[in-house]
């Protein structure tokens, strides 16, 4: 492996040591910004961060204060509802599993997360980072595309379209 | 040494002053200098630097989705602690007090209501976050583990909703939690143990309820914590939020 | 700095004594690690099975349904809050499980109809009169679990052993 050589603008005296003693304000080539680009954190970010924080729980309690968390009949273990079905975001896992329990159940979720797990190490490229949809990664955002199409067709087709006795539907 | 004296009319003249002063153990400097303090002096900001790069800050770049999910997870957190008041893990009453949180409870239903949205809502967002963060490259090196406790993150957010989905106790839930865990004991080998472990039984009852309540109100949200807890932590050990890199 | 020294003519740089040394280190080390996460592991593993109930506040898996005489030839019985039924006819009683094999919902008897015997509404899986699967995702025919008659004339339903072979029980 070749480490990056690092480069040293003060060589280091071993017979001295070394400490901070004072930060002194200077003049920098960055007028009126800070060096690399840098705001205060507080109150530039902080702020922000609030703001965002209201506007969430805005946004929740106004859904709140308009519409109802459902509850339906207490549970029968003698009747099972038509159709079951299970929490919306495992509903695209459910309608593989329809088609096959195997192939649904295990080895398509276990196939995300162990691809998921191991994304950062299988795509080593530095390009496109810091940029959305960099032209430099075509095929990866392709792949991820395709992949989230999936989950949410299949959510779509789960949650909407399935009836009573799975059949397919249109929910109107 | 020289004696200074202490009076208790000069103690008490200043007492906001020094309590304060406690509080915030701020001592008067530059304008910029306190802004610094603000944040390092704090337990809970300090895990943010003193200064951020300006790309952090665009609304278009992160989209501010992780942040919302750690607002939804901390709205679910004090909504839910609010409903444990009223709920009891039991198969004959874990669906009256969801009625009573209904009709009989002041605000009940609002507070249910919103521990319900958030946590549809989390989701979504979690799962959007990491969208943003593929579509960036944000995952590549340096943060490479930070996406790994990201995916154990979505994990994590899965479990606690899917775990909670069964407390109410009524139809949606028993049967998508019978769904639920039968699609586990499809595992080969292991499957049908798990399912057990999981239900503490072979079907879905008092020992199932009383698991998923543990896992909901315990152990899940303290993994989640931790986690949570790390995922910050890294990203100011990876040098911030990812940029591109400077012309 | 190590790797600057690749041009640096060799020196012997251990004596014999003091490799020696470094490989019992490595040993003790090694020897160390592995008994701690030996013991660690293994009360962990052994601490799992805490989670393993022994002792189940469920309904018995064995238990009665009822008089021989209140199942006539030819009729099908659901039993309400078990997810089985008793099909009783000329050759025989077995008992099926109502339970779908795809993800566990109760399937229903489905009447008047000479191929499909039980249907599920979740997912639409379809079982033919001896529970055989016809239809739809489920992976697996219909359980028949083992019965018996005990000594006072009563049908008994094992629902812990699953009956392989189909035999029916004859009286
Ligand atoms: C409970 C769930 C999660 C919470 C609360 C959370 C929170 C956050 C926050 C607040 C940030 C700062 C930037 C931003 O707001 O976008 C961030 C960044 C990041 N998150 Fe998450 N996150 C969660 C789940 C995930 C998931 C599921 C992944 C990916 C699988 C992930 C991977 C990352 C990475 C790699 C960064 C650094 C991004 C960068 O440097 O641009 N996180 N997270
Ligand atoms: S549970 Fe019967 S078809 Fe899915």
């Amino acid at each position: 492996m070749q480490l990056a050589r690092k480069e040293e603008i003060f060589a280091k005296d071993g017979n001295k040591t070394y400490s901070l003693m004072a930060i002194v304000e200077g003049e920098s080539l960055h007028v009126e910004r800070g060096p690399e680009n840098t705001v205060q954190t507080w109150p530039h970010l902080m702020v922000r961060e609030l703001l965002l924080f209201l506007v969430v729980l805005l946004a929740i309690l106004g859904v709140s204060l308009l519409f109802n968390a459902p509850l339906e009949e207490a549970a029968n273990p003698l009747h099972s509802t038509n159709p079951a079905k299970a929490p919306w975001y495992f509903v695209g896992i459910q309608e593989l599993v329809s088609y096959s329990a195997f192939l649904g159940g295990i080895l398509v979720p276990a196939a995300i997360v162990v691809g998921l797990l191991l994304l950062p190490y299988l795509d080593r490229s530095p390009k496109g980072i810091g940029v959305w949809f960099s032209a430099d990664r075509k095929l990866a955002n392709t792949l991820f595309t395709v992949f989230v199409v999936a989950m949410v067709v299949l959510i779509f087709i789960g949650q909407f379209l399935r009836g009573p006795n799975w059949i397919i539907r249109w929910p109107w | 040494m020289n004696d200074a004296t202490y009076s208790v009319k000069d103690a008490i003249k200043q007492l906001p002053t020094n309590i304060k002063q406690s509080f915030t153990r701020r001592e008067a400097g530059t304008a910029e200098q306190e802004q610094a303090a603000t944040v390092f002096g704090n337990l809970f900001l300090h895990l943010h630097p003193v200064r951020v790069h300006a790309n952090a800050l665009r609304p278009s770049y992160t989209m501010g989705l992780g942040l919302i999910s750690f607002f939804l997870f901390l709205i679910l957190v004090v909504s839910g602690i609010l409903v444990m008041f009223y709920y009891t893990p039991s198969t004959e009453l874990a669906y009256r007090n969801m009625k009573d949180l209904e009709f009989a409870v002041s605000f009940g239903i609002v507070l249910r209501n919103i521990h319900r949205w958030s946590a549809h809502a989390m989701v979504a967002m979690v799962f959007l976050h990491m969208c943003r963060v593929f579509y960036t490259g944000a995952y590549k090196a340096p943060r490479e583990f930070n996406w790994v406790i990201g995916v154990c993150l979505l994990l994590v957010t899965l479990f606690l909703s899917f775990t909670g989905y069964l407390l109410p106790w009524d139809q949606l839930a028993f049967w998508a939690v019978t769904v639920g865990s039968n699609i586990a004991s499809y595992m080969p080998w292991i499957g049908d143990k798990i399912r057990f472990l999981m239900l503490g039984g072979n079907e879905v009852g008092q020992m199932a309820l009383l698991r998923f309540y543990v896992m909901h109100v315990a152990l899940l949200p303290l993994v989640a914590v931790v986690l949570v807890g790390v995922h910050f932590w890294r990203i100011r050990k990876d040098g911030g939020l990812s940029r591109p890199t400077e012309e | 700095m190590e790797s600057g020294s690749s041009n640096v003519t060799a020196l012997p740089l251990k004596a014999a004594g003091e490799a020696a040394d470094e490989n019992r280190r490595g040993f003790v080390k090694k020897f160390t690690l592995s008994a701690l996460l030996l013991g660690i592991g293994g009360s962990v593993l052994q601490f799992g099975r805490f989670l393993k109930p022994n002792v189940l506040y469920e309904p018995s898996q064995t238990f009665k349904v009822g008089e021989l005489s209140k199942f006539p030839y030819g009729s099908r019985t659901v039993i309400e809050g078990r997810g089985i039924e008793i099909v009783r006819e000329k050759d025989g009683i077995h008992a099926v499980s109502l339970v779908c094999t795809h993800l566990g919902c109760l399937v229903k008897p489905v009447d008047n109809d000479s191929e499909i015997g039980y249907a599920c509404p979740c997912h639409g899986s379809t079982f033919a009169l001896k529970g055989e699967v016809l239809g739809g995702p489920a992976p697996k025919d219909l359980p028949w679990y083992e019965v018996y008659v005990d000594n006072s004339g009563t049908l008994v339903v094992d629902t812990s052993k699953v009956n392989q072979k189909r035999t029916k029980l004859v009286v």
